[in-house]
């Protein structure tokens, strides 16, 4: 094709506006010829031939990394595939899960051992599964000791789970203690009371606890909080001095008989501590 | 050549949308500035329930889009219609009930929507009567262009009635299939839409209301106004022709990238993804055109703050429609969504783009139709810095917090737990950027003020021309040997044949909807039925109506994608079966508070009082405003049989003669929370808003709890 001429006048006029009959600018052009190769490309890939993941299997991936996907997005069914988010990358047993088997053996032990004092506790099929969950792991626990699996499951200790989290003492000084008051007004005095007599939350003042009585467990309840029953974590909004400073001001709220208490909820704990 | 024949150009009716559109864009760009500043100074809203946050925006972008933006075309069409086809409007009658009409719909839009009388679906929350209404108007608009079309004494259309002639049809086809309800009341109706459904339709709407009613006009009025200001020919022709036709067909398709990650069928997202992708050329097009239009009046653009005015609104228009199509891909739509980003890119559209080739119109044309010189051009200048100024200072901090938020979602600690487990860390992060682009929106409206005054001094110095005298020669038929100018697609056939142009805009823009609708009905396999998914108890679905009502759905999403930092904040990501009897649905498109999916059993019911009562006392530093006549007001018992029934006629399986019954069922499901409330040391009555809202909130997300995990 003859190159045209630049900026020819058309013999347009609408309302003495005028139009050039320049052509399409190339690279324009190609612009638009590369997206349009680049949708038909991703229809392909995503679609028509299925090789990139759907968003269900994208999710399923990052929640772990075994995941392989099976077929076409709309053949397994997302309720089947879901598995719980407790993969690390590494195909490890994360902190969060060690933080759940804590909760159901007790805070005494750690690390491997919590997940070899799991797996006795549990029967063949969550074994079975662990294996297949976390196959890497399961090597490292078994080996040179296959019979730590296969040991009849031993009985709970009931003692762990009543003992204290740390031994955390109480800020008795006058100023910790009034900045506590302070933090406990603004931040716990809309569910626990002006007073700690209760409301939303528990009463603070009985000698009945959910968690746990004592230092320790009051400021874990504070920095982890419960999610399940509207108590948010308190971690990343007070500090770890703040924390202290507001659970030991609930210390002192003990015995202090509020009007409007609200009634007991929890476990009587024997004081004094 | 025919004889000559001497007609009247209609000034007035120019006049009179031009005033309506500085008027209203005065008031959306306050509204808009009075929510800006509540989002770190909730207390604006004086306590009052028309002045709440979730009540102002919908009138923001309402005023924005359909009064200020509305009215703009309205003053360029009829303007420049005219003009190039040499012709008064069709007729006055339909001129004059055209701007009364429009003008009336904004007002009652006004008072509805801080009443609460709304769909809630974005862009398109008037009730039915109104929307009524709006199709009618927009009818009346059409057949006076149309009219106006056919009476010509132009032979061929130009480029810029191309665009106005796509958006006619389109706006009617999207405003009438998005509309579709059925009324309870007067003021109350429910989309026929449910869920997934209702969500793809209401964003085919929505994109579309972007696409056809503040690009394609737009455009048109661009390649009136811009040659003209300018006095240079347009830079293309062929290009006006392959960017029209192209970005007609495929902008139609690229609704579903606002639901990229949700519940949609993947096919449809990556429609959405792939169609926006293909936009960047056919965008392009319009400001290729703009831009080189200016080839050697450069030198006047420094000058002249007209030129100004465009020169930066078609750049603008190139940097947001750049910036849409990459906002479209999945993985940074991952990062973007639900944030500010969003905002930060409508609003290069809106205020860069609409705004400121709005405010270059009026500044060339308002002389004109007076008969007389702009007042002053330094104010015009002053009001084009500031503009532009305020337009950056609003944008980055937006760019800026919708990066940063979006971050902190995602992030996690080395450990494996999310690094801002509360959410309202993430929004108190953002409140600095907040007051900088409050002041930028200061700056645009400062700027605004400066325009009235300026146009207001030019009226008076000069006179209004109603009726300006034009002379052209009548429209022969053509001889039967004509031979059409060749090449260019044989599109010179078309120019001068308007009711096959019709037709081929219509079905162009008509394909990618009902390719994207008709199966998201009739294929099953896209909306997975979940046998736990009941419908909601009659206490839920006027709680529902609350909600919608307050427009929650404006800062709180209902989606939660299937994200690990989102499955790990709020739950189980969403499944579209759990959406299917949501009458209208309720993703949301902003989460300036958390996602509330799977907020139902969360806290307790004494939480949701004292939050609804206080939010600060429950989550201090809270900069959700108070809804505290939710606890006094009583729950209106009066249409709740009717809303059973209406339901029922959607498909909604509630066993017949249900609504007899319903309040009974209500009222047993009422006490209950009040019984609860009263543990924690509340006392409410089971008829009041607060305990209705409650039962919602807390059967939130809660169906497919019960659903087996393997």
């Amino acid at each position: 094709m003859a190159k045209k001429k630049k900026d020819v006048l058309l013999d347009h006029n609408y309302d003495g506006i005028q139009e050039l009959d320049n052509d399409l600018p190339p690279w324009w052009l190609w612009l638009f010829y590369i997206t349009i190769a680049f949708a038909v490309v991703y229809m392909f890939y995503y679609h028509f031939l299925g090789i990139g993941p759907s968003s269900a299997e994208e999710y399923m991936m990052e929640m772990n990394p075994n995941y392989v996907a099976e077929g076409s997005a709309a053949g397994g069914g997302i309720f089947d595939a879901y598995r719980s988010p407790y993969y690390s990358p590494k195909g490890e047993i994360t902190p969060k899960v060690l933080e759940q088997m804590k909760k159901y053996i007790g805070p005494e032990i750690s690390g491997n051992e919590l997940v070899m004092e799991a797996m006795r506790r549990s029967d063949e099929a969550t074994r079975e599964k662990l294996k297949e969950t976390f196959p890497e792991l399961w090597e490292q626990l078994t080996a040179g000791g296959a019979a730590l699996a296969k040991a009849p499951a031993a009985q709970p200790k009931a003692e762990a789970t009543a003992e204290p989290v740390a031994n955390i003492e109480p800020l008795t000084d006058e100023a910790s203690l009034a900045a506590g008051k302070n933090i406990f007004i603004t931040n716990c005095a809309s569910c626990h009371g002006k007073l700690g007599e209760g409301g939303i939350g528990p009463n603070l003042t009985d000698d009945y606890w959910i968690h746990g009585a004592g230092m320790g467990n009051v400021v874990k309840v504070i920095t982890n909080g419960v999610p399940a029953k509207g108590m948010i974590t308190w971690k990343g909004i007070l500090t770890e001095d703040q924390i202290k400073q507001v659970a030991s001001y609930i210390l002192t709220l003990h015995g202090t008989n509020p009007p409007n208490a609200k009634a007991p909820q929890g476990e009587k704990a024997e004081y004094p501590l | 050549m025919g004889r000559v024949e001497t007609f009247y150009y209609d000034n007035k009716i120019v006049r009179d949308f031009a005033l309506a559109t500085v008027l209203w864009g005065v008031v959306a760009f306050l509204v808009g500035l009075t929510i800006a500043i509540q989002l770190y100074w909730p207390a604006l809203n004086l306590g009052i329930p028309y002045m709440t946050f979730s009540r102002l925006r919908p009138l923001h972008t309402n005023a924005a889009i359909f009064a200020f933006v509305g009215n703009g075309i309205f003053m360029g069409v009829y303007y420049s219609l005219q003009r190039l086809l040499k012709t008064r409007m069709y007729s006055d009658l339909l001129s004059k009930l055209h701007f009364w009409g429009w003008q009336l719909i904004i007002l009652l839009a006004a008072v509805t929507l801080v009443l609460g009388i709304t769909v809630s679906k974005e862009y398109a929350e008037l009730e039915w009567p109104i929307d009524i209404l709006i199709a009618i108007v927009w009818v009346i608009f059409g057949i006076n262009m149309i009219g106006t079309i056919i009476k010509r004494r132009e032979r061929y259309m130009y480029v810029a009635i191309w665009f106005y002639i796509a958006t006619f049809f389109t706006v009617a086809v999207l405003h009438i299939v998005n509309s579709i309800e059925i009324p309870v009341s007067l003021l109350k109706s429910y989309p026929v839409y449910a869920g997934v459904q209702d969500a793809l339709v209401q964003w085919w709407y929505g994109h579309n209301a972007v696409a056809f009613f503040l690009t394609t006009p737009y455009l048109g009025l661009m390649y009136y106004f811009l040659p003209k200001a300018a006095n240079r020919p347009v830079y293309s022709y062929r290009l006006s022709i392959v960017h029209f036709w192209a970005l007609i067909f495929i902008y139609i398709w690229a609704g579903p990238h606002h639901l990229l990650y949700s519940s949609l069928p993947d096919w449809a997202q990556s429609l959405g993804t792939t169609f926006s992708i293909m936009l960047i050329a056919p965008s392009w097009g319009g400001m290729l055109n703009g831009l080189l239009t200016l080839r050697g009046a450069w030198d006047r653009v420094r000058e002249d703050p007209i030129l100004k005015f465009m020169v930066v609104a078609v750049t603008a228009y190139g940097m947001a429609t750049f910036e849409g199509p990459m906002l479209s891909i999945k993985s940074i739509n991952a990062l973007s969504h639900f944030t500010d980003w969003t905002i930060a890119h409508v609003h290069i559209g809106a205020l860069g783009w609409n705004g400121l080739l709005t405010f270059g119109i009026l500044y060339w044309l308002m002389p004109r139709i007076y008969n007389t010189k702009l007042y002053s051009v330094k104010l015009a200048n002053w009001h084009f810095w500031l503009a532009t100024l305020g337009m950056i200072f609003y944008a980055i901090p937006m760019y800026w917090t919708g990066i940063t938020q979006g971050l902190m979602w995602k992030e996690f600690t080395p450990d494996g737990f999310l690094k801002y487990p509360i959410f309202l860390e993430t929004v108190l992060q953002l409140i600095p950027m907040y007051i900088i682009r409050s002041i930028g929106g200061l700056m645009y409206f400062t700027g605004a003020i400066i325009m009235v005054y300026n146009l207001r001094k030019t009226i008076t110095v000069g006179a209004l021309e109603p009726e300006e005298k034009a002379e052209a020669p009548a429209l022969e038929p053509l001889p039967a040997d004509y031979k059409e100018e060749p090449g260019n697609y044989g599109h010179r056939w078309l120019e001068r044949r308007p009711v096959q142009f019709f037709v081929w805009t219509t079905i162009a823009i008509l394909i990618g909807g009902m390719v994207e609708i008709i199966p998201m009905y009739l294929v099953k396999s896209n909306v997975p039925t979940i046998a736990s998914v009941k419908p909601y108890t009659p206490l839920e679905l006027e709680g529902r109506d609350i909600y919608v009502r307050e427009g929650c759905y404006v800062c709180h999403s209902q989606q939660v994608r299937p994200f690990r930092s989102e499955t790990e904040r709020y739950g189980e990501y969403s499944k579209a079966g759990e959406y299917v009897y949501d009458h209208p649905f309720q993703w949301g498109s902003k989460r300036t508070g958390p996602d509330l999916h799977r907020v139902g059993g969360k806290y307790p019911d004494a939480w949701h009082y004292n939050h609804m009562q206080a939010p600060e006392s429950m989550s201090p530093g809270s900069i959700m405003p108070p809804y505290p006549w939710l606890i006094s007001d009583d729950l209106d018992l009066s249409t709740t049989a009717k809303k059973i029934r209406v339901m029922q006629t959607l498909g909604v399986p509630y066993p017949e003669g249900y609504d007899e019954i319903a309040i009974d069922d209500l009222r047993e499901q009422a006490e209950k929370i009040v019984a609860s409330l009263k543990e924690s040391g509340i006392e409410t009555e089971w008829n009041k808003e607060i305990v209705a809202l409650i039962a919602y909130l807390q059967r939130l997300g809660t169906d497919i709890k019960g659903e087996k995990n393997n």
